[in-house]
């Protein structure tokens, strides 16, 4: 009987293991509280779960400014820095996210919307 | 329900330690009178006291000639049929079961408190591979090993060996009851294996953006006997505090001979896996405390039978 038991685990064993491809999560929380939902929010990703791209992240960006501003008849020289901020990932946007190979951590790839 | 108790014949089941439910087989003669068909809920009774031994739901049905066959399992067979979704953060064993049972429409029955965290997400997993995967982690951190059981309809979560049988059989109304040892079979088998043996244990940490070792636990003594048999356990960032423990308690486990002997006996129907059974055989080599890890169970012709596997404690 054992042995039977043994032969079916070996099977079990062998069963394709379910690999959850790519999917569309909805952002429940901004960075830096990250969170994001997948599967109709039965599953909520934390910020500890989740890798983001270089893109989605730099919520920052700094410009250095050398040169003469021109704003209609207006000239006027510049030098210095110029700092825009932006919320890159807003409440309920789309995200699409790659799981890794265990299931347990995702990154999230880009903002996506349906085509239609 | 059909209680089948008086009206059946070669009744088999069994319970083995590697599998969630039991499993009955039974036959009807001539006449299936109880028109019991696929999806039927059957009862099994001790004669003597009532005792409920199973109860389960008919899965397949045969007929052959004038005999009809059927082949039931216990609830738990449900927990191999169904995908689930659930995700657990921080939520200790006990309550991270009680949630996976609440969502499946399972009664909870007695589940000891365990300690252990589980943070893991489940994704159109089995909620039996999900029950495995908890009581894994709560023997990696704590090293105590527990098991499930259906109770009727309610699951149960045991500690393995926590209960001892104190089988006595009567064999015969007119007769003081007898002991285990009174009443095993010549014909025992002794097994060892070292197949699935492992004396060196490496804990890496599972992370996606680096791998690093964690700890590593060897025996010396082991490896020059058997040679490296080496096995890996990744675990999340959050078991890493208890990664000692894990490699510790795996190579305890691992790191041995594996013995069971297979016993028959008469049939009993407290016998069943991971119980301790105390045996007092010197004829048989048998004395000390076993722990059971399967027991089979044949009720033909008005002969009830076990045979059993037991390893020593």
């Amino acid at each position: 009987m054992d042995s039977i038991i043994d032969l079916a685990k070996e099977f079990r064993k062998r069963d394709p293991k379910k690999i959850l491809g790519p999917i569309v999560g909805r952002v429940l929380s901004p960075l830096p509280d990250l969170q994001v939902s997948i599967l109709s929010d039965q599953v909520v990703l934390s910020a500890d779960k989740l890798y983001i791209t270089e893109k989605l992240y730099k919520d920052t960006e700094t410009v250095f400014l050398n040169g003469d501003l021109i704003l209609d008849d207006i000239t006027k020289s510049v030098n210095g820095e110029l700092t825009m901020t932006k919320e890159i990932l807003k409440k309920d946007e789309k995200v699409m996210l790659v799981p890794t190979e265990n299931g347990q951590e995702f990154f999230i790839i880009d903002k996506v919307r349906k085509a239609k | 329900m059909i209680d089948i108790s008086n009206q059946s014949g070669n009744l088999s089941w069994s319970y083995q330690f590697q599998t969630l439910g039991v499993n009955l087989t039974f036959d009807f003669a001539n006449v299936n009178s109880n028109k019991v068909v696929p999806g039927s809920i059957v009862i099994l009774k001790d004669e003597a006291d009532q005792e409920v031994i199973f109860i389960g739901i008919v899965v397949t049905s045969s007929r052959k000639g004038v005999i009809y066959s059927f082949s039931a399992y216990d609830f738990a067979w449900y927990l191999n049929k169904s995908d689930i979704i659930i995700q657990f953060n921080k939520t200790n064993a006990t309550t991270a079961i009680e949630q996976l049972l609440k969502k499946l429409g399972i009664e909870a029955g007695d589940i000891p408190y365990m300690k252990t965290l589980i943070t893991k997400i489940y994704i159109d997993a089995k909620p039996s591979e999900i029950l495995y995967d908890i009581i894994d982690q709560v023997f990696l951190e704590t090293g105590s090993k527990y098991f499930f059981e259906m109770n009727g309809s309610k699951l149960d979560v045991k500690e393995v060996g926590s209960e001892i049988i104190d089988a006595s059989f009567k064999l015969a109304d007119n007769l003081a009851p007898v002991k285990i040892e009174d009443v095993i079979g010549e014909d025992f088998t002794f097994n060892e294996s070292i197949d699935n043996m492992k004396n060196s244990i490496i804990v890496v940490s599972s992370e996606s953006d680096y791998i690093r070792i964690l700890e590593s636990v060897k025996d010396d003594e082991s490896i020059h006997r058997y040679g490296l048999l080496q096995e890996v356990i990744k675990v999340d960032q959050k078991n890493e505090a208890q990664s000692r423990n894990i490699a510790l308690n795996t190579l305890k486990e691992l790191n041995k001979v594996m013995t069971s002997t297979s016993i028959p006996t008469l049939g009993h129907k407290d016998l069943k896996h991971y119980r301790k059974l105390r045996i007092n055989s010197s004829e048989a080599g048998l004395v000390g405390e076993y722990l059971i890890l399967s027991a089979s169970h044949t009720y033909s012709e008005d002969t009830y039978m076990a045979t059993i596997a037991v390893e020593v404690m």
